[in-house]
């Protein structure tokens, strides 16, 4: 009988324990969020060496913005729709630029992670993927899908000619 | 021949109540112990109410919807039977995933009363369990998808990819529960309690996860436990069985 307003406050205080002390849901670093593109410039004619690109600039046109120079180059993919246009220019500034327009096309499929983080996306993609607006005056000469599976920005997923 | 019963009714609720005016009126002289234990031997009493706390909230609250019967049964002077039937539908956000729920649960359990009442009074404080199953469904309006890049203006799936209904779940869970009831007019209680609830199984959604169950409230991802309570309005319907009539009688 005398135990009941002790128990009582006990209940209370894990009551309140449990919504003012519950643990923020803050999506932890270490977790692996949805990926961008992973692109590697090669040689043309030795596919296996990487070729660095002179002058090198990669814009959207859709949003008029240059997206920052990184490496390695990681184009992040536009979830509104299945496709992203990039505009690659190479010796950018000189009498030798040469601009070309690039779309890639994919997939997506969204798995569940937890609360915190929510959904994470995976890109597919498949040989019609790449799609230049004009191929044979491109200074871009092919391209090779690497993996076809974007699941991490960990390795190369796509490599482009030149 | 209905006048009859209803007659038969009221005459005899008189006598039973006669033969316990009577009973009291006996024992008076004895010690006050006994006086107790005598009086403690009350009728079965069905109890049975809603909570209040949904309704209004369902009022209020455009993404809430919930209602929540409660009844108990005492079988002996301080164990109770009690059960809780409900059904909750909502629309909640969840950090970057907005998702709705909806469904039923049923509790059932025991109440053990602490408080020693006084004469004439009817009052209770108790603790209890409760064992609890769920059957609902979610469905996924909409999310953004977890980016760290936000080169891209931050883009909400509404349609396809893993929006959609996750149906037929169900989820059963054990709760503590610690409460009050106070007699508020003859027959009259109000009432609330305190739930600790601990998640004991559940069927995962395909590529999504019971972040709400109707009953067992908020799920974490860290551990099994939830918080919940009631607050309830009930009536109490006193029915007695021939066996305790006589008991009392003999007495």
């Amino acid at each position: 009988m005398r135990s009941f307003p002790t128990l009582f406050l006990v209940m209370l205080g894990l009551y309140s324990l449990f919504y003012s002390c519950e643990k923020d849901d803050i999506c932890l670093e270490e977790t692996l969020p949805t990926p961008r593109l992973n692109i590697s410039f090669v040689d043309a004619q030795n596919p296996e060496l990487s070729k660095e690109v002179q002058g090198l600039q990669i814009k959207s046109l859709s949003i008029d913005s240059i997206l920052p120079v990184s490496d390695p180059y990681l184009l992040p993919l536009r979830q509104d729709q299945s496709f992203t246009e990039f505009e690659f220019t190479t010796n950018l500034g000189t009498d030798t630029e040469s601009k070309t327009l690039i779309q890639f096309t994919y997939q997506r499929k969204d798995e569940y992670i937890n609360r915190a983080c929510g959904f994470r996306g995976t890109y597919f993609l498949n040989e019609q993927s790449v799609a230049q607006s004009d191929p044979s005056n491109s200074w871009i000469l092919g391209f090779e899908i690497r993996q076809d599976t974007i699941s991490n920005e960990e390795t190369v997923h796509l490599a482009l000619y030149h | 021949m209905k006048k009859l019963c209803i007659w038969l009714c009221i005459i005899s609720g008189l006598i039973s109540w006669e033969t316990l005016q009577a009973q009291e009126a006996e024992v008076l002289p004895q010690d006050t112990l006994s006086i107790k234990k005598k009086f403690r031997k009350r009728p079965m009493t069905l109890r049975a109410g809603l909570d209040l706390y949904r309704p209004i909230r369902t009022q209020i609250d455009d993404e809430y919807s919930s209602f929540e019967l409660v009844t108990d049964l005492n079988i002996t002077d301080n164990l109770y039977i009690a059960l809780e039937a409900g059904t909750e539908e909502r629309t909640m956000q969840s950090e970057q995933v907005n998702f709705d729920v909806k469904g039923n649960y049923i509790k059932i359990g025991i109440d053990y009363n602490m408080f020693e009442n006084w004469e004439g009074m009817d009052n209770q404080v108790y603790i209890g369990f409760r064992i609890a199953s769920s059957s609902h469904e979610l469905n996924v309006n909409n999310y953004l998808l977890y980016t760290t890049d936000h080169f891209f203006d931050d883009a909400i799936t509404s349609s396809g990819y893993a929006t959609g209904p996750r149906p037929d779940l169900s989820a059963n869970w054990f709760e503590i529960v610690a409460g009050i009831k106070v007699e508020l007019a003859n027959n009259l209680y109000t009432g609330f309690s305190l739930r600790l609830n601990v998640l004991m199984g559940e069927t995962v959604p395909e590529d999504f996860a019971n972040l709400y169950i109707p009953g067992f409230n908020k799920v974490t991802d860290d551990n099994n436990f939830s918080v919940g309570f009631n607050y309830t309005l009930t009536y109490a319907l006193p029915f007695r069985f021939g066996k305790k009539d006589k008991e009392l009688q003999a007495d």
